[in-house]
């Protein structure tokens, strides 16, 4: 018990000094933390809608909660407001409009430069609209997504948004 | 003397309390407003997860990289543990301390990443500021007001070097008791070992640093 006493206080002794040589904090930017963070928490929203949802064509209903958007921004005259009308309609057309939101409005997402700008092109439109900067025409948004449904791409960009982005599983996009 | 701050009052049979390390920050929450603030971020509250970033990043960063030795790896796994927590907030333990939850990521993180790259804790950080070639490691430098961070340079260096030094499970029970706080016995259900191997390497560990410091 002795010896275990001494132990314990020349451990204590020893941590302060190194409490007084180094500090218990380094510097690191924090902001770019959160800004990730967020990025992360609506990816988990957006991959528990989808995952909550009875499938379907998720892709159509990305271009039919958008033309809800545009709708939703003539009236009011916001992305924002757009956004949150969207947010707030709920079930498969508000997800779909998130997804669109969320994932595709960059227009490096969706021209052609592919999909390898996906990612990238999400944490941007994410933070873009975290830091109120957000300011895409969603008319000409609305004419790609056509034109992807048309072609067929964003079919493609679904089912590996869900299955290898989004780690869900196959039977999820095929349940519908 | 080269603190920002320093972890006072801190006993070998106790846990600091959380506000004692919160003093880096600028909005430093109470003991009593951490229950609050864990049950808004299981509820998915970005704000926060601002609050847990604000209080922790800092400490995290420091146990990354005294524990790995390279900046880019410390801010990269810094921001993954807080990734972690937002997968997993839900289902942390409010019986448990909520740093030991944290610093447990971290330290299983840490692990996963030496056994990934096949070596141990490097001492690169000075090669890094000098060479120039990181820029993660040039704006985090850039945060500190010059003249603390000429005063802090070298007896950092000089202890960085001595913590790689220590063998891994004494670096990383100073590293857990210096940066998370953890007790003894935390750190020993973490690393499933005895409360007495725990406290053995804690002595063993700090007395090779202070010998190696030159301290008194």
């Amino acid at each position: 018990m002795t010896d275990d006493r001494a132990m314990r206080d020349a451990i204590e002794r020893d941590e302060q000094w190194l409490a007084d040589l180094c500090d218990a904090s380094d510097p690191i930017d924090r902001a770019a933390i959160k800004r990730r963070v967020r990025v992360e928490m609506g990816e988990r929203w957006l991959a528990q809608q989808l995952h909550d949802a009875d499938g379907g064509d998720v892709a159509r209903g990305v271009r039919d909660g958008v033309r809800s958007a545009i709708q939703a921004e003539r009236v009011r005259r916001s992305p924002h407001g757009a956004l949150r009308f969207v947010l707030a309609i709920g079930g498969p057309v508000g997800i779909a409009a998130a997804l669109a939101f969320f994932w595709v409005l960059p227009k490096s997402a969706i021209l052609p430069s592919g999909q390898t700008t996906i990612e990238a092109g999400y944490a941007d439109a994410f933070e873009a609209y975290t830091q109120d900067d957000f300011d895409t025409s969603l008319t000409e948004l609305s004419d790609d997504l056509d034109r992807l449904v048309a072609d067929g791409t964003l079919f493609e960009w679904e089912s590996d948004f869900r299955g290898d982005w989004l780690g869900l599983e196959d039977a999820a996009v095929d349940d519908g | 003397m080269i603190s920002l701050y320093r972890v006072r009052s801190r006993t070998t049979s106790g846990v600091t309390p959380c506000e004692s390390a919160m003093r880096s920050v600028d909005q430093v929450p109470t003991s009593r407003d951490w229950d609050v603030i864990i049950h808004r971020a299981q509820r998915m509250d970005a704000s926060a997860f601002d609050t847990i970033v604000d209080a922790y990043a800092g400490r995290l960063c420091g146990f990354f990289r005294r524990l790995l030795g390279r900046n880019a790896d410390a801010e990269d796994l810094t921001q993954e543990v807080f990734l972690r927590v937002v997968r997993n907030i839900k289902s942390y333990d409010e019986q448990g301390r909520f740093e030991a939850w944290l610093f447990r990521i971290a330290a299983n993180l840490a692990r996963d990443r030496l056994r990934r790259d096949h070596r141990s804790p490097g001492w690169v950080l000075r090669e890094e500021r000098e060479g120039g070639d990181d820029d993660r490691a040039s704006d985090c430098s850039m945060q500190e007001p010059p003249d603390r961070s000429a005063e802090r340079s070298e007896d950092v260096d000089r202890l960085q070097r001595a913590i790689a030094r220590l063998p891994c499970p004494e670096r990383e029970v100073v590293l857990l008791r210096h940066y998370g706080q953890l007790s003894f016995a935390e750190i020993a259900a973490h690393m499933d070992t005895p409360l007495g191997t725990a406290l053995a390497r804690a002595h063993r560990g700090l007395a090779k640093l202070r010998q190696w410091m030159g301290a008194s």
